[in-house]
């Protein structure tokens, strides 16, 4: 039996929750924040994992970005991964999805021979919905998007897709570029087992010019011009202790306010 | 000198709303509509005044996105300054792959603040937390636009001659089946009070003091995006809770309760005129995000919550 091998790409990204709006200049703070692999891409990973559990293959587990996301990867391989592909490239910060997607596509490239690549349906970030499709474009392969659910038998993957207005069931043979959603498996949480064996697993760093990629042949065609804090200022009353007093603190407010 | 914009939908209405809005970015603007799918979208394209549409018809078995190199091909030859594709998820999977087929850049589920000799977008990032503004330096600006962006006007359809039929055979992606989504009759978007639940709820039995509670102030329930789409959960149907994915809300009154408040939740009620968080942690982030707060254990706090509005009454 071939084994397959399934590439899972994930983004490290800064944890949202942990990002503060300046009030003044609506400028975000980011200093406290904590990086994360971005929750769908969990998905995405634990989908090839599942994958491997049940029909055999390798899982690569794939990022590009600045320096500091090397340290996912141990997470990414304790997730179940056997092999990280880091693709170290500054510029990658806050990059346009078109650019993360030609990196990534070269890299598959590389990693060479795969069946299938797994992403996220978007980013906890940008949410821009984009790497995912882009990359079968350029690797050539169908995209199948949203899926919910996915069944391999033979050379013939089955996604269940989740739209706005139903579930649209595809076929399709691989190779092949599937995004998944969000609910499609429970990622499980690493055991200290697997976050210790995660550091004996093989990892390569690549730059661009590994990937045969010329500097300034994947510009953005977007300048970003402003990012913006956009939360909106609320009174903040909070009533604790006696329930019956807080409640009746509430009421008594929204009375006042005419909202009942 | 007049923009050439092209509108793309597989919807009629969202295809009569982005022609609307095209003429409100750019009065005077010559539109292409490409309706993916459905005749009656590009009647209704010809009905809102496009000058030139294509008609994609599709063959069985084939998706939507099948159509992407096709249209790619058309826009690069008959040449645009815009292309407006509307984002239900599958026009958000055509923008992306038409975009990498164009070599272009994409905003995604973006407004458009700006078309003069450049194109200026916001879209939210960070779940909503924060505005990114972005202008296209280069290539064909493409642009996926979150319906209701622009008002809708009312369908008419019209037999034109400017309807071009493409006949689109199935790719490599077969669609075997549709399973359309339960309808739900409940109208969330004008609903004037919502009273959303999130994990803090145990039991879907123990919606119906929700129910209850919503009943009493004349609004409706929903959701956090677990509720309606996590196993175990699933109480609701899946297009039915609130947030940056799901359904945006501007009620008079919104209330959470049982759910920590995060970002993406609260970006589909931003609007809400008076916030109302209940949670039995005091440190949820939900409460920096209310108008008005209880720290409490919703099975007590709603029940107690229902009498007291019984009595003022
Ligand atoms: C890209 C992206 C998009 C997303 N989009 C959306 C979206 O559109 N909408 C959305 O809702 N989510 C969205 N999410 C998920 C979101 O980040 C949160 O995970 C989710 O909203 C949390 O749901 P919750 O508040 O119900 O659950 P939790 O976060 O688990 O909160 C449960 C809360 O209930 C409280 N609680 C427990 N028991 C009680 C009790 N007895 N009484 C009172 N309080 C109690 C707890 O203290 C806790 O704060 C998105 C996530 C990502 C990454
Ligand atoms: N820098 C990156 N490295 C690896 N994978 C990425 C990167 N950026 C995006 N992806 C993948 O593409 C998906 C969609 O991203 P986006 O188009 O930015 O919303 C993510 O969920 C990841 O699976």
């Amino acid at each position: 039996m071939i084994t397959l091998r399934v590439v899972a790409c994930y983004k490290y990204v800064l944890d949202e929750q942990d990002l503060r709006v300046n009030p003044g200049d609506r400028s975000l703070s980011t200093d406290r924040a904590a990086w994360k692999i971005s929750d769908f891409d969990r998905n995405a990973i634990e989908e090839a994992v599942r994958i491997k559990e049940k029909h055999g293959a390798v899982v690569f587990a794939l990022t590009a970005g600045p320096a500091g996301a090397k340290a996912s990867l141990k997470d990414a391989l304790a997730r179940g991964s056997d092999e990280g592909f880091f693709i170290q490239e500054e510029s990658l910060a806050g990059a346009d999805p078109a650019v993360t997607a030609k990196i990534l596509a070269r890299a598959i490239k590389k990693i060479g021979s795969c069946d299938l690549v797994l992403c996220g349906e978007g980013a906890s970030d940008d949410y821009a919905q984009q790497v995912g499709p882009r990359v079968a474009v350029h690797l050539g392969w169908p995209a199948v998007t949203y899926a919910g659910k996915i069944l391999l038998e033979g050379g013939v993957l089955k996604a269940e897709r989740k739209l706005d207005d139903g579930t649209e069931l595809v076929e399709l043979e691989l190779p092949a570029v599937v995004t998944v959603t969000g609910d499609i498996n429970v990622p499980r949480i690493p055991s200290i087992k697997q976050l210790i064996g995660a550091g004996k697993k093989p990892v390569q760093t690549l730059t661009l010019a590994d990937l045969g990629i010329e500097p300034g042949r994947v510009a953005s065609s977007l300048r970003s011009e402003s990012v913006k804090g956009a939360v909106v200022e609320r009174k903040r009353h909070i009533f604790k202790g006696d329930t019956v007093e807080a409640v009746s603190q509430l009421v008594t407010a929204l009375v006042k306010e005419g909202a009942i | 000198m007049q923009k050439r914009v092209w509108v793309v939908s597989e919807k009629e209405e969202l295809m009569a709303e982005l022609i609307n809005g095209a003429g409100r970015i750019s009065p005077g603007a010559a539109v292409t509509a490409a309706a993916v799918g459905s005749a009656r979208a590009a009647k209704v394209a010809a009905g809102a005044g496009a000058g030139r549409i294509y008609y994609f018809k599709l063959g069985g078995g084939t998706p939507v996105e099948a159509v992407y190199t096709r249209l790619a091909q058309l826009i690069k030859n008959e040449g645009a300054d815009l292309v407006l594709v509307a984002s239900t998820r599958r026009g958000k999977t055509l923008a992306a792959l038409l975009a990498a087929e164009m070599d272009c850049g994409l905003a995604s589920e973006a407004r458009i603040e700006e078309f003069a000799d450049s194109v200026k977008t916001s879209r939210f990032v960070f779940g909503g937390l924060a505005v990114s503004t972005d202008v296209f330096v280069s290539g064909t600006p493409v642009v996926s636009v979150p319906p209701l962006t622009w008002e809708r006007p009312p369908l008419v359809e019209a037999d034109s001659p400017a309807i071009t039929e493409i006949a689109c055979e199935s790719g490599r992606v077969r669609v075997v089946g549709q399973k359309p989504r339960e309808g739900s009759t409940v109208n969330l978007e004008e609903a004037e009070v919502v009273v959303s639940v999130g994990r803090g709820v145990k039991r879907r039995e123990d919606l119906a003091m929700f129910e209850e509670l919503a009943g009493l102030l004349g609004g409706v329930v929903s959701c956090t995006r677990p509720i309606a789409e996590e196993e175990g959960y699933r109480w609701f149907p899946e297009d039915f809770y609130i947030g940056i994915t799901g359904r945006t809300v501007k009620p008079k009154l919104y209330i959470l309760a049982g759910s920590s408040g995060q970002i993406q939740h609260l970006s589909g009620c931003r609007d809400a005129k008076i916030f109302v968080g209940i949670n039995k942690n005091e440190e949820a982030p939900v409460f920096e995000s209310s108008d008005y707060g209880i720290v409490g254990d919703l099975y007590q706090v709603v029940p107690e919550l229902i009498k007291q509005i019984k009595e003022v009454r």
